[in-house]
C-alpha cells in the first residue's frame, strides 16, 4: 500500500540545515498495524506527516497504492487525502468552535454528499466510538479520552483505508489510553491500515511491526 | 520617573517591530496629511476677510427688492446713495466706505510706451485704508485716495509698470470705452491676499467718478460696507432700511417694489450663496461641509487602523502588561501608558504628516488655484480646532486599546493564553464597518460629482460656444463707433470668419445690466427688473439662438432700434400667455424714450454654467441703449486653425485700435472655466476617496492577518480533513465579506442622502444612475478580495504539518 524510496527531508533555517529524514526506504502492506518508534527529534512525526501528505519531502519518492504521491500538486493532494487518509493527533486537533457532531462531519462536508447521509454516517460512527450522547457538546466540554475518541471518529468517518496516528495516547491517562488503543486495534481488525508514531512500548505492543528510527534513518 | 519608563516602553515597542510600526505610523501619517490638506483648504475658505480688526462689525450692504412680500431681486451690490443715506439716517451706522468696481473694473492702462488691459480696478473712498486693514506700503493713508484722479497700486503693478523706479507721483492713463482719465500714483499697497473678496490691483479715488454717481439711487454698481456700532444692530438696520428708502425712491422705476437690504458680515460673504453682481467666484458651503466630512472620515479611518493594529499586536504584548499588572501597576497606570504611546505615535505621525503636506502643497495649490500654507492655522483662531482634533485623536486611538488590555486578568496574560474577548472582537468589526462605510460614501460621492460634471459639460447649452473667438472691447478713442463698424466689416471678410458681432455679454458671463420693464398693456403698470443684453443685429444668429416665435434683428426691416427680443423665461416673467402672444406687444424700458415692440422669442439657453437656472433675458440693439457698456466682439470661425485667425484679427486690430491692448479668449474654453471649482472639488474628493480605500485596505489587511494568525491551527485541521483552497479562503474571508455587506447597506443610502443634498445646489442635475452605487461596491469588493486573498494566501498555501506544529 505504501512504499517510499530514499525519502529525505531537510529543514533549512537562516543558520542551520537539519536533516529530519535521511533516505528512508519503507514498505507497508494493506491491513498492517505499524508502530514507528525512536527518540525525540529522530524524524518520526516528519515521516508520518509526509506519509499523510501534510508535508512534502525534499527528495525521494512516495508511492501510495502504486501512485507516485510526491509528484502531485496541492489540489490533487487535497483530493487524494480526502478519501484515503484519516489522522489522529496527540493533541486531538479538534476545532473548538464546532460541536462534536460538526467536527466529525467536517471531512464529509469537504467530500460532498447529502446532508441526511452525512448525518446518518456521523451518528453511526459516534455510536461506534461510544460518544454519540456528546454530539452536541463542544470539545472543551469533554475529557481528553473523549476528545481523542471524537478525533478517531473523525478519522474513520470517511471509511478511509489508512489511519495515521501521531502519539494518540500521549495526552491521555492510562485507562483512556488503553481504550483508544483498543479502538485502533478494532479498526485494524476491520481492515484499516494503521501507522502509529509512539514513545510507548505498551502501545507499540498493539502493532504487528515496529520500525525504529534514529537520526532520520530506519535502524530496524 | 514613570514617564521615562513609559517613554522607554513606547520607544522600544516601536523599534522592536520596525515593519509593523512603520505601517502603523505611515498609515496614520498619510491619513493625517490628507486630512490636513483638506482642512487647510477648508480653513483657508473660512479665513476669508478675517484679516480686518473690526471684521465682526463690518457688513456689506446687499440690495434686495421685494414685490408683494416676495423676493424678486437679490444682489451683492448696492447703489452709491445707500451708504450715505444710511449714515445720515441711522444712528447704528458708525462709518461706511464704498468701492465702485462694477464701473469699468477692466480698463486699458498706459504708462509711456507700456499698454496693458488691467482687471481688478476699483474706485475706493478716501477712508478705504482706515476702514479696512489692508497694508499701505507707500503713501499717506488719509490723503492717498482723497480727491479725484489719484490711484493706489499694488506692489505687483508697480513692478510691472515702473520696474525699479519709484511710482509715486507718476501718471497712469486709464482708458475705458467711455473715456480716458489720467491718475497720479499716490500710494503702493501690499498685494491683496487671496483670501479676501475685496481684491483689487488698482484703486482709483472715488471722487474720480462722475459727481452725479455719488448719491445716486438707481445704479447698483458699488459695494457699500458699513461699520455698525454693534454687530447686534444688524437686524434693526435691515428692518429700518425699507422705510428710509421710501424717501429716496424719487423716480418712477421700481416704485412698486420694496427696497430692502441684507447686511452680510464680512466673514460670511465668501461662503454665502452666489448673488448677482458678485466681485468673486464664491466658495460653496455645502462643498466645504462635504470636504470637512471627507477629512474627518479619513482621519477616523487612519485612527481606526491604528486602534485595530495596536489591539491586534497586543497579543504579543500581553505578557508585558501581565507582568506590569502583577508588579503592582493599577489599571489606570496601564491606560496612561497606552495613552502615552498613542501620543508618541500620533506625534511622530503628525510631524511626518506636516512634512508630507508641505511637500504636496505646491501641487495641491496648483490644483485648487489657491495659495494655501500650513501657516493659516497659526494666523487665525482655527489653530485651536486643529489642536482639539489632534488631542481627540490621541485620546480616542489610545483609549480603546488601553481599556481592552488593562481589562484582562493578569494571570491570563502571563499564561499567554490571552485571546480577545467577544466584545473587543465586535468593536473591531464595528470599526471596520465604519471604515468601509466611509470609503464607500467617498467613492459614491466621487462618481456622482464626476457624473454631474460630465452632465453639465455635455448638456446642450442652447447656444453656440465652440469655434468662437471673443475679443475684449477696445478702449475709448476718436471715432470709435465708425472704427468699430469698419473693423467688423474687415474681420468679416477674412476667409476663416463666418460672422462678427458686438455685445454687452457673451455666454459664460453675467449679463450684469438690469433694466426696469413695464408692459404697455398692463393696467397695474407692474415693474420688473430684467437682464438686458445689448447687442447688434448679428448677435442672435451668430450665437445660433433658436427662435420659438417671430424673428431676430435685421436691417431688412428698416431699423429695429425700438424692437426687442425676449427669451422664454422673460415671456413667462412678463406674464404673457405664450411666445406667440408676446409678439407685437410693447414694453416700456427704463431710459428708452419710446416703447419697444417684441419681435421675437428665443428658446431659453444657458447664459452661464448649469449651476444656475435660466434667467429672463431681453435683447435689444445698442443704438437706443448707448449708455450701456459694450464689452465683447465675437468672431465666429469656420473650421480652420484658430491660431492663424488670432494673428489675422490682431493685424486688423492694430490698424484700428493701436491704443488698446489686444485681448481675446476662445469661448468654449472660457465657458468651461466655470466648472473649474466643481472640477477641483471632484478631484479632491476622488483623490481622498482613493486614499481612504488604501488606508482602509491596510486596516483590513492587518485584521485579516490577525485573524489568520489566530486561526492557523484551525486552517491546518481543515486542510488535513480535505478542505480545498477556495473553501479555506471562504472560511477565512467570510466574516469580512459580511462586514463589507453591512457597510454597503449603510453606505448606499447615506451617500444617496449626502450627495442628493449636494446635487440640490444645481439647477440642472444629472439623473440618478445605478452605477453610482454599483461601481463603488464592485470596486471595493474586488480590492477587498485581493487584500484578503493576499493576507490569507500564506495560511492557505502553507503545509498543514507546519501550522499544526504551532500547537
Amino acid at each position: 500500500m505504501i512504499k517510499t524510496e530514499n525519502l529525505s527531508m531537510v529543514f533549512t533555517t537562516e543558520e542551520v540545515q537539519t536533516k529530519a529524514l535521511n533516505e528512508v526506504n519503507l514498505e507497508i502492506k494493506q491491513g498492517e498495524f505499524v508502530a514507528i518508534m525512536g527518540p525525540s527529534g529522530c524524524g518520526k512525526s516528519t515521516l508520518l506527516n509526509i506519509l499523510g501528505t501534510l508535508d512534502s519531502p525534499t527528495s525521494g519518492k512516495y508511492f501510495f497504492n502504486g501512485k507516485e504521491v510526491d509528484k502531485m500538486g496541492e489540489s490533487q493532494l487535497t483530493a487524494f487525502r480526502k478519501g484515503n487518509i484519516g489522522f489522529v493527533f496527540q493533541s486531538f486537533n479538534l476545532i473548538d468552535e464546532l460541536t462534536v457532531f460538526e467536527n466529525v462531519e467536517l471531512p464529509l462536508v469537504y467530500l460532498g454528499g447529502r446532508k441526511s447521509e452525512r448525518r446518518q454516517k456521523v451518528m453511526e460512527v459516534l455510536d461506534r466510538m461510544n460518544i454519540a450522547h456528546r454530539a452536541g457538546h463542544f470539545p472543551q466540554q469533554l475529557s481528553g479520552g473523549q476528545q481523542q475518541r471524537v478525533a478517531i471518529a473523525r478519522a474513520v468517518v470517511t471509511d478511509c483505508p489508512l489511519i495515521l496516528a501521531d502519539e494518540p495516547t500521549g495526552n491521555l491517562d492510562s485507562t483512556n489510553g488503553a481504550e483508544v488503543m483498543e479502538l485502533l486495534r478494532e479498526l485494524n481488525k476491520q481492515g484499516t491500515t494503521i501507522v502509529m508514531v509512539t514513545h510507548s512500548e505498551r502501545d507499540a505492543g498493539f502493532a504487528h511491526r515496529i520500525i525504529h528510527l534514529l537520526d532520520g534513518r530506519i535502524v530496524s | 520617573m514613570i514617564v521615562t519608563n513609559y517613554w522607554n516602553s513606547a520607544w522600544r515597542s516601536l523599534t522592536k517591530k520596525k515593519g509593523f510600526s512603520a505601517i502603523n505610523i505611515v498609515g496614520l501619517a498619510i491619513g493625517m496629511a490628507a486630512a490636513l490638506l483638506i482642512l487647510t483648504y477648508v480653513a483657508f475658505e473660512y479665513s476669508y476677510d478675517d484679516m480686518h480688526s473690526r471684521q465682526d462689525r463690518i457688513f456689506r450692504v446687499e440690495a434686495r427688492f421685494y414685490e408683494n412680500g416676495e423676493l424678486t431681486d437679490d444682489w451683492a451690490s448696492s447703489s452709491a446713495g445707500y451708504a450715505t443715506a444710511m449714515k445720515q439716517n441711522m444712528s447704528a451706522v458708525e462709518d461706511y466706505t464704498r468701492v465702485g468696481s462694477q464701473y469699468f473694473p477692466e480698463q486699458v492702462v498706459k504708462y509711456n510706451e507700456l499698454l496693458y488691459r488691467e482687471i481688478g480696478i476699483g474706485y475706493a473712498e478716501a477712508n478705504f485704508f482706515d476702514f479696512f486693514d489692508f497694508k499701505l506700503l507707500k503713501g499717506n493713508k488719509e490723503s492717498c485716495l482723497d480727491g479725484p484722479n489719484k490711484v493706489v497700486i499694488t506692489e505687483r503693478i508697480a513692478r510691472k509698470y515702473f520696474k525699479g523706479a519709484d511710482p509715486i507721483g507718476k501718471i497712469l492713463i486709464f482708458r475705458s470705452n467711455i473715456g480716458e482719465e489720467a491718475c497720479e500714483v499716490t500710494g503702493i499697497m501690499e498685494d491683496m491676499p487671496v483670501n479676501t473678496h475685496i481684491r483689487y490691483n488698482l484703486l482709483i479715488s472715488y471722487k474720480t467718478l462722475p459727481k452725479w454717481m455719488d448719491e445716486y439711487w438707481y445704479r447698483h454698481e458699488v459695494y457699500s460696507y458699513v461699520l455698525l456700532k454693534s454687530a447686534n444692530l444688524k437686524t434693526q438696520v435691515e428692518e429700518d432700511f425699507p422705510a428710509m428708502a421710501e424717501k429716496y425712491k424719487t423716480e418712477e422705476a421700481l416704485k412698486n417694489k420694496t427696497w430692502a437690504i441684507q447686511l452680510t458680515n464680512l466673514r460670511d460673504i465668501h461662503l454665502n450663496p452666489q448673488k448677482a453682481y458678485e466681485p468673486e467666484v464664491k466658495g460653496n458651503r455645502s462643498s466645504i461641509w462635504v470636504l470637512i466630512c471627507t477629512a474627518l472620515a479619513i482621519l477616523c479611518i487612519a485612527w481606526i487602523n491604528y486602534i485595530n493594529m495596536t489591539v491586534a499586536r497586543s497579543m504579543e504584548r500581553a505578557k508585558e502588561i501581565g507582568i506590569r499588572r502583577a508588579s503592582g501597576a493599577s489599571r489606570r497606570q496601564v491606560v496612561s501608558q497606552f495613552l502615552f504611546e498613542s501620543l508618541v505615535t500620533n506625534s511622530i505621525a503628525f510631524i511626518l504628516a506636516v512634512g508630507l503636506m508641505e511637500a504636496l502643497m505646491p501641487a495641491f495649490n496648483n490644483l485648487t488655484g489657491r495659495d494655501l500654507s500650513f501657516s493659516v492655522w497659526f494666523t487665525t483662531s482655527l489653530g485651536w480646532y486643529l489642536l482639539l482634533i489632534f488631542a481627540a485623536g490621541v485620546f480616542l486611538s489610545g483609549f480603546y486599546p488601553a481599556t481592552v488590555l488593562s481589562g484582562i486578568k493578569p494571570i491570563r496574560m502571563l499564561k499567554g493564553k490571552f485571546t480577545h474577548t467577544r466584545g473587543a472582537t465586535v468593536t473591531r468589526k464595528v470599526l471596520v464597518v465604519l471604515q468601509y462605510t466611509a470609503s464607500l460614501v467617498l467613492l459614491c460621492g466621487t462618481l456622482i460629482v464626476y457624473a454631474q460634471l460630465q452632465y453639465m459639460r455635455n448638456a446642450s447649452l442652447g447656444v453656440r460656444v465652440d469655434q468662437t473667438l471673443v475679443l475684449k472691447f477696445p478702449a475709448q478713442c476718436e471715432e470709435l463707433a465708425m472704427k468699430l463698424q469698419a473693423f467688423k466689416k474687415e474681420v468679416a471678410l477674412l476667409p476663416a470668419v463666418k460672422g462678427v458681432t458686438v455685445s454687452g455679454a457673451v455666454p459664460g458671463t453675467e449679463v450684469t445690466d438690469f433694466l426696469s420693464i413695464v408692459r404697455e398693456s398692463d393696467v397695474t403698470k407692474q415693474t420688473r427688473l430684467l437682464e438686458m443684453l445689448n447687442c447688434d443685429e448679428y448677435f442672435l444668429g451668430a450665437y445660433d439662438l433658436k427662435f420659438v416665435a417671430g424673428r431676430g434683428f435685421s436691417e431688412d426691416y428698416g431699423g429695429d432700434v425700438y424692437k426687442i427680443v425676449l427669451n422664454e423665461s422673460a415671456v413667462r416673467t412678463l406674464g404673457f400667455e405664450s411666445a406667440d402672444a408676446a409678439l407685437g406687444q410693447r414694453l416700456s424700458v427704463e431710459t428708452v424714450d419710446q416703447p419697444m415692440q417684441i419681435i421675437g422669442v428665443v428658446k431659453d439657453y444657458h447664459q452661464q454654467s448649469l449651476n444656475k437656472d435660466y434667467t429672463p433675458i431681453l435683447f435689444a440693439l445698442h443704438e437706443k441703449l448707448s449708455w450701456m457698456k459694450q464689452r465683447y466682439i465675437s468672431v465666429v470661425m469656420e473650421n480652420g486653425n484658430p491660431r492663424d485667425l488670432v494673428k489675422q484679427v490682431e493685424g486688423v486690430w492694430e490698424r484700428y485700435f493701436p491704443d488698446s491692448s489686444y485681448d481675446y479668449f476662445f469661448l468654449d474654453q472660457f465657458f468651461d472655466q466655470q466648472y473649474r471649482q466643481d472640477e477641483v472639488f471632484g478631484l479632491i474628493v476622488a483623490l481622498f476617496a482613493i486614499l481612504a480605500i488604501f488606508i482602509s485596505c491596510m486596516g483590513l489587511g492587518v485584521l485579516v492577518m490577525f485573524s489568520c494568525s489566530t486561526r492557523i491551527r484551525e486552517m491546518g485541521i481543515r486542510k488535513v480533513l480535505g478542505a480545498s483552497r477556495i473553501q479555506l479562503f471562504y472560511e477565512l474571508g467570510r466574516e469580512f465579506f459580511l462586514l463589507i455587506a453591512i457597510a454597503v447597506v449603510i453606505a448606499l443610502p447615506l451617500s444617496g442622502w449626502i450627495m442628493g443634498d449636494w446635487l440640490n445646489h444645481y439647477s440642472f442635475r444629472t439623473d440618478w444612475k445605478a452605477w453610482f452605487f454599483l461601481v463603488p461596491v464592485l470596486l471595493l469588493c474586488v480590492i477587498s478580495l485581493l487584500t484578503i486573498g493576499w493576507q490569507t494566501a500564506k495560511t492557505i498555501f502553507s503545509k498543514p504539518a507546519r501550522s499544526l506544529r504551532y500547537e
